[in-house]
Order: C-alpha cells, then structure tokens, then sequence
C-alpha cells in the first residue's frame, strides 16, 4: 500500500489495548483480530491518536531520536502499513 | 441374542449417545470414547449411530436420518464422529476457555501445546508420552480461570506424514492402531501404559512447529507473543466476555512460554530438559 506523509491515520475504536511490560497486543471487540506490537508499533500507534499527518509522526520521531534518523521514516511507513492492513488504523485519501 | 446398545460418552458437562448394532461397532466406540466418562446426571445431548454391516465390512455414521459416513474405513468413520462430537462439546460452551491444544502433565504440572492442524503438536505430544509424561489429549482443553486444564482425552491422531517418524515408538503393539489414509490413531497406552486421568494447573506451554529437515531450537517468548498466539489456537471466543482475551491474557503472563521449531526427535531430549525434565 502506498503511503503518503499528507495522510492522516484515526484509529479504529474496536481495537482495545492490552499492555504486557513493553509490549502490546490490540485486538477487536467485534471480532477475534489481534495486533501485536513491540515498543515501536506502541509508539507509531500512540502518535496515530492525535489526528496528526503521517510527515508530522516522522519528523517528531527524527527529532526524538536523532541517531536513529535514517530507519525512523521506513519503520513507521512499516508499521502504518502494518496497522492499516489489520484495520486497526484508518487512513484517508492522499490530498 | 443381541449386540446392540448405546454408549454414553461425556465431556465437561456435556453428554453424547452413540448406539451400535454389534461387537465391531462397539469395539471401534470403545477405541474411540474409553476416556470420556459419562458426567453423571445429565441427558444426552444428541445421539449418533455407528453401524458395521456385511463381509467385507461397510460401515457408516449416522445422526438422526443423516448419513455423514458411508464405507471402507474405520479410520475415517473415527476421525468425522470425534470431530463431530468436539464441535458439540465447544460450540456453547462459555464456562471456559476452549484451546485447540495438546496437553500432558508431569508430578501435577501441566504442559499445554497449542497449534493449529499441521503444527506438529500430536507428533510432540506422542514423543513425550513415549518418554514418561503423562498424556492428557493431542486436540482439545477446557482451561479454566485459575488455569485448571480440563483435557479431552482421545487416541492420539497422527497425519500420514507424521507415521514413520514414530513408528520406531509404536513398536510390536501396532495391531492396536486405526489407520487409514489420513493417517493413524493410537491409542495412548500404547505409548505409555501408566495413563492417569487428571486436571493439572498449566505449568508451561510450548507453541510447536514442525520443519521438515530442521534440527531443534527453543526459544523462551514473550507473555504477549504467548498470547497472540494462544488467540490464534481459541476454539470458542465467540460465547466469551471480549472473546475470552483479558482471560488469555492474565493465564500468558503468569505461565512461562516457549517457541519449539523442531525436525525430528534427534536433539530433542537435551532441548526440553531444562524446561520439562526437571525429574526425569
């Protein structure tokens, strides 16, 4: 799926949290869907809830982490993916 | 004089009648149900037939008018009545969790080995019988909220490709196996004759995955690994509170999990001693 930096992710709200340590599974009330994420999907996700462009999530993390710079932008291309594939995110068309 | 009659088979509350019409057919009943005991004071649930008729024999399933075998093998009469029977005990049951798993105890602790078909769970299942634990069931659990396993305890189904590597197990008993083109089922005892019916608390559990020509390795995962794939193996979440998930989640984090990828049994035993081997 292409995914485009004007995009905007809002979270399915049938997805409920579970939070093991540093870990987390997402599942569905509505269905048996569950979503396991490690620290960086919790992350990417957590920044998904605040009706934010998916450019703005890159360049808070590059800023978060400056000496991950060069594998902030492909992991969380990654992880929207990843979510938008199992429903847990929506994302509206490109603009 | 008649042979005819009805066999009562029971499973966490639950009853099933199953009628014959003659020694053979009661003798693949018995071969079939011996572990399932009757739960006392409840009605049977549904009945099935089981008919062996004629030379060569034919035999076939019914429910009601309902013809859902006809033929050759026993095999695979056996294999549609305990499918048919585990669809039964599962499809409204929301007392607990139902897990599509193998399970064995050691000294009261109990080992879970969940798996979807292929994943090799009934092959480790019967490997471990074969070494001393104490079979529970190669199919189904019921697992309580205090993690109390209530198994379902069958012949143990073995897939074609999953023969030759046991049969060195068997060993000379095997005019005691069903088989049949899907595969084999053999009887527990077969593999290890002290058999004792019991309810242990879940210990560990170990997700199986069967790789032709791999060596073994184990790997100590996550509770929220354990979990997903635990969600992966539930049989009933459609009749559980939020499908049965803060459930499965409390049990994962209290139970030490582990990932088995394995080939075959060389290395096997070095492997799971630490884990499974404490006293043996």
């Amino acid at each position: 799926m292409k995914i485009y930096d004007s995009q905007i992710p809002a979270l399915n709200p049938e997805f409920k949290l579970e939070q093991f340590d540093n870990e987390i599974l997402l599942y569905s009330v509505a269905g048996t869907t569950a979503v396991y994420l490690n620290e960086t999907g919790y992350l990417v996700w957590c920044l998904c809830s605040e009706n934010r462009m998916i450019g703005k999530i890159i360049t808070l993390l590059e800023e978060a982490y400056p000496e991950k710079r060069q594998y902030i932008r492909d992991d969380v291309i990654s992880v929207i993916n990843s979510l938008a594939e199992n429903n847990v995110i929506v994302l509206n068309n490109e603009s | 004089m008649s042979h005819d009659g009805t066999y009562i088979a029971g499973f966490s509350g639950l009853n099933i009648e199953i009628g014959y019409n003659n020694p053979d057919a009661k003798f693949l009943i018995d071969f079939l149900l011996c572990d399932l005991q009757r739960e006392p004071s409840k009605a049977a649930s549904v009945r099935y037939d089981v008919l062996v008729v004629g030379k060569p024999p034919k035999v076939s399933l019914w429910q009601g008018d309902k013809q859902l075998y006809f033929g050759d093998s026993k095999h695979t009469l056996a294999y549609i009545l305990i499918n048919e029977m585990i669809y039964r005990f599962i499809v409204d049951h929301k007392a607990d969790l139902a897990i599509h798993a193998a399970a064995l105890s050691s000294n009261n602790a109990g080992i879970l080995i969940p798996g979807k078909s292929g994943s090799g769970k009934s092959t480790l299942a019967a490997w471990l019988t074969s070494k001393g634990f104490n079979y529970l069931t190669d199919e189904l659990i019921f697992l309580s909220n205090n993690g109390v396993i209530k198994p379902l305890t069958r012949p143990i189904s073995l897939h074609s490709d999953a023969v030759s590597a046991l049969d060195a197990l068997v060993g000379p008993d095997k005019e005691q196996i069903l088989a049949g083109q899907r595969g084999i089922m053999v009887p527990h005892r077969v593999l290890n004759t002290n058999h004792v019916p019991c309810m242990p608390v879940l210990s560990r559990i170990l997700f199986p995955e069967y790789q032709h020509g791999f060596g073994v390795e184990l790997k100590k995962i996550s509770s929220a690994k354990s979990c997903f794939k635990l969600i992966e193996c539930h049989a009933n979440a459609r009749n559980m509170p939020d499908h049965g998930f803060g459930q499965l989640a409390a049990l994962t984090r209290k139970t030490e999990s582990y990932q088995l990828t394995y080939g075959g049994f060389d290395g096997l035993l070095d492997t799971l001693r630490p884990i499974l081997f404490d006293d043996k």
